[in-house]
């Protein structure tokens, strides 16, 4: 029986759960929350939504994709109600994990299919538009992805030193396609299979400070445990230093999952 | 013009009989393809032969209305034309009227009724020009397919603004529907079932107070031992063989329309009962002693009114199937939006996983019974004892049904391919359509 004392607790706060999920971005959540209590912490799950006007600082923020609509009513609570609070949290190295909506609201700004524009919060340094509003114009289709060296460095610390596989996959539906405007930013991955941020870069996602950013909705975690790690191990780290215990898992069946869609779209 | 039609239809025949001869399959696109290249007008010309017209689209429960409510109008003595759902896009009704009618492109039938994709309602309902619309419901479905719910709900706005005589039917519960009939001019029936069964259905947006009364309205629902359903309309007693209270809805939205068209109660309530239940829509197989109950799903909704379902039943086997091809939706990221965790309530005995995409269904579940041991390449138990068979390779899993040997009977949950898979698997032929 564990003291009191040694009880570590990790909160994970859902930006928008009801009006930005979409496509399975859940499952998300629903590793972290495995991941954490099979190691043994407490998970603590708080919700921010669009009628949130206090809220605590936690140690990880997700916030998914959504319907264009909703994004946009978002986009208009974030900016009145919680800009300054995320800008502070991503100043001090908090864990973010952006899904497609989430990824283009964080930037600078959106123009969707019908030339409509709306300013984003401006902290990643990136830019969207969309082409035009037809499906022909959409990214959308299974997504793998091989990691940034830099990033993969990183997790073969949190992770496991021999990194069964430096891919990411998933499945990416969106109509955005998103450009960085400096080089503070870098991508997550690289294109193997896929469109990524945009047609023509072969780059997906982004690292900025600790926020991480992905078109790949699928879920992105439960099929990437090597990244769910990474992001649980950052936050773990800035909570409690260098004192915690990161115990292995048994990810036997998310690799065969991984390794099951990944052999088919190299095939 | 009309030597042009002649010649149209004459081409478009030899196109639909050379298919026949050559293959094996239903030439359904082919010769409607050829016939839309030589006359624009086509569909429309055999479209307004046919006094009532009837047009059921929308998510999910499309094909069992269909069937239902041409069960109901042919027992009525009605000559009924009524389209497959592999022909529910343009190409393939034209493909129909071409088959169905005679070499000057004549019809002969009282009415038609077409279930008709959402994506095509704005390429065919003008040419259509039905007398009544059915929309059943409007969810996350197949988003890879059309993007998003309210592009759906847009299409579907759009082509029934061009037939502003036609009376459209809604599960006035779906907010999304009473959303659309606040767009629409036209005459609107409205029909819905008793709150206290409503906490089952995860409707998308938001529950908006219901602004208007509902005209039919399904009470008293009782889900019998075989998943088949009774229930009262305005006091009538209905019977209804496919499973759940989902179908329920399915049933009153045939009972709305046929009791519009001053359809008697007896012949309504008989063509109900002898609706012959879709393939896939709870429809029953038997083999190798067994009884297998299949169960479409393509969305987390459908997913977690059948897991509701199953609470019904004590321990059940459960075979899920999940592929990823065009029919079945590309994207499976929805099986985290499935309440799989229902499957803690129902407690099935065992669990055989099959499919294109089975492993990511063996992750989905390892996150709900949080636990996991292999036995074998292709056996696990997950959470304390549950015992999961796990072959992606579907042709395979009749080695787990054959060596049963006490009777089971199995609830096969799966997507669109996986059931024409497993339908072959278990009946050694493919389903004619």
């Amino acid at each position: 029986m564990k003291s009191k004392n040694s009880v570590k607790t990790i909160t994970v706060a859902h930006l928008y759960p009801k009006e930005m999920n979409i496509y399975g971005d859940l499952g998300n959540v629903i590793a972290l929350k495995n991941r954490l209590e099979l190691r043994g912490y407490v998970f603590n799950y708080e919700v921010i939504g669009l009628k949130t006007k206090r809220f605590k600082p936690a140690d990880i923020y997700f916030m998914g994709g959504g319907q264009d609509n909703d994004m946009f009513k978002v986009c208009d609570d974030l900016l009145l109600n919680k800009a300054d609070f995320i800008k502070q949290e991503v100043e001090a190295n908090k864990v973010f994990l952006l899904i497609c909506g989430a990824f283009q609201l964080f930037g600078k700004s959106f123009i969707d299919g019908v030339g409509k524009s709306i300013e984003g919060l401006g902290i990643l340094p990136v830019e969207t538009r969309a082409p035009g509003n037809s499906l022909e114009d959409r990214c959308l289709g299974n997504l793998l992805t091989e990691i940034n060296p830099d990033i993969a460095a990183e997790i073969r610390k949190a992770y496991d030193n021999s990194l069964p596989s430096n891919t990411i996959v998933g499945f990416e539906n969106h109509s955005g396609q998103t450009y960085f405007t400096d080089d503070t930013i870098s991508p997550l991955a690289k294109v193997i299979i896929g469109k990524g941020n945009n047609a023509e870069q072969k780059i997906e996602g982004a690292r900025y400070k600790n926020v991480f950013a992905s078109y790949s909705h699928g879920s992105l975690l439960p099929k990437n445990p090597h990244l769910a790690d990474l992001i649980l191990y950052i936050a773990i780290k800035n909570k409690y230093g260098i004192d915690f215990e990161f115990p292995k898992l048994d990810d036997k069946i998310e690799w065969l999952a991984h390794q099951s869609i990944r052999d088919r779209l190299i095939k | 013009m009309t030597f042009n039609k002649y010649l149209t239809i004459f081409v478009a025949k030899v196109a639909s009989s050379a298919v026949k001869l050559l293959s094996k399959g239903q030439g359904t696109a082919l010769p409607g393809l050829i016939a839309e290249k030589m006359n624009s007008k086509i569909l429309k010309d055999y479209a307004k032969q046919i006094p009532e017209v009837i047009v059921i689209t929308g998510t999910n429960g499309k094909t069992t209305t269909q069937q239902v409510v041409t069960s109901i109008l042919r027992g009525s003595g009605k000559r009924v034309l009524a389209n497959s759902s592999g022909s529910n896009m343009r190409r393939g009704l034209l493909s129909l009227f071409i088959n169905k009618g005679n070499a000057r492109g004549k019809l002969d039938y009282d009415c038609a009724v077409f279930e008709i994709e959402e994506a095509t309602m704005p390429k065919v309902l003008a040419d259509l020009s039905p007398n009544h619309i059915i929309v059943t419901n409007l969810y996350r479905d197949q988003l890879d397919a059309y993007g998003e719910v309210e592009r759906t709900k847009k299409m579907i706005e759009s082509a029934i603004l061009k037939v502003k005589k036609a009376r459209v039917y809604v599960n006035y519960d779906d907010p999304q529907l009473r959303d659309l009939i606040g767009s629409i001019p036209n005459l609107v029936t409205r029909y819905a079932i008793s709150p206290e069964y409503l906490l089952d259905f995860k409707y998308e947006g938001k529950s908006e107070p219901k602004k208007e009364s509902v005209d039919f309205l399904a009470e008293k629902i009782k889900i019998n031992e075989d998943l088949g359903s009774k229930f009262k309309v305005a006091g009538i007693t209905y019977g209804f063989n496919s499973p759940g209270i989902y179908n329920v809805y399915n049933a009153l939205a045939a009972i709305s329309l046929c009791s519009n068209l001053g359809l008697s109660t007896k012949i309504i309530q008989e063509g109900l009962l002898l609706t012959k239940i879709a393939f896939g829509r709870g429809e029953i197989i038997k083999k190798y002693g067994h009884t297998y109950r299949l169960l479409l799903t393509k969305n987390p909704a459908g997913l977690n009114l059948v897991l509701d379902l199953l609470k019904n039943v004590s321990n059940p086997n459960i075979i899920l199937l999940l592929n990823d091809k065009i029919a079945d939706g590309k994207d499976v990221s929805w099986i985290w939006d499935a309440e799989f965790e229902k499957l803690l309530d129902v407690k099935p005995a065992s669990i055989i996983i099959g499919g294109s995409r089975a492993a990511d269904l063996l992750l989905r579940l390892k996150y709900v019974y949080q636990d996991s041991v292999q036995l074998s390449e292709h056996e696990y138990i997950l959470g304390e004892a549950l015992r999961v068979y796990f072959e992606p390779k579907q042709k395979l899993l009749n080695k787990y049904l054959k060596q049963d040997d006490a009777p089971k009977h199995y609830f096969v949950i799966h997507t669109y391919t996986a059931m024409l898979e497993f339908r072959k698997l278990i009946l050694g032929k493919a389903i004619e359509d």
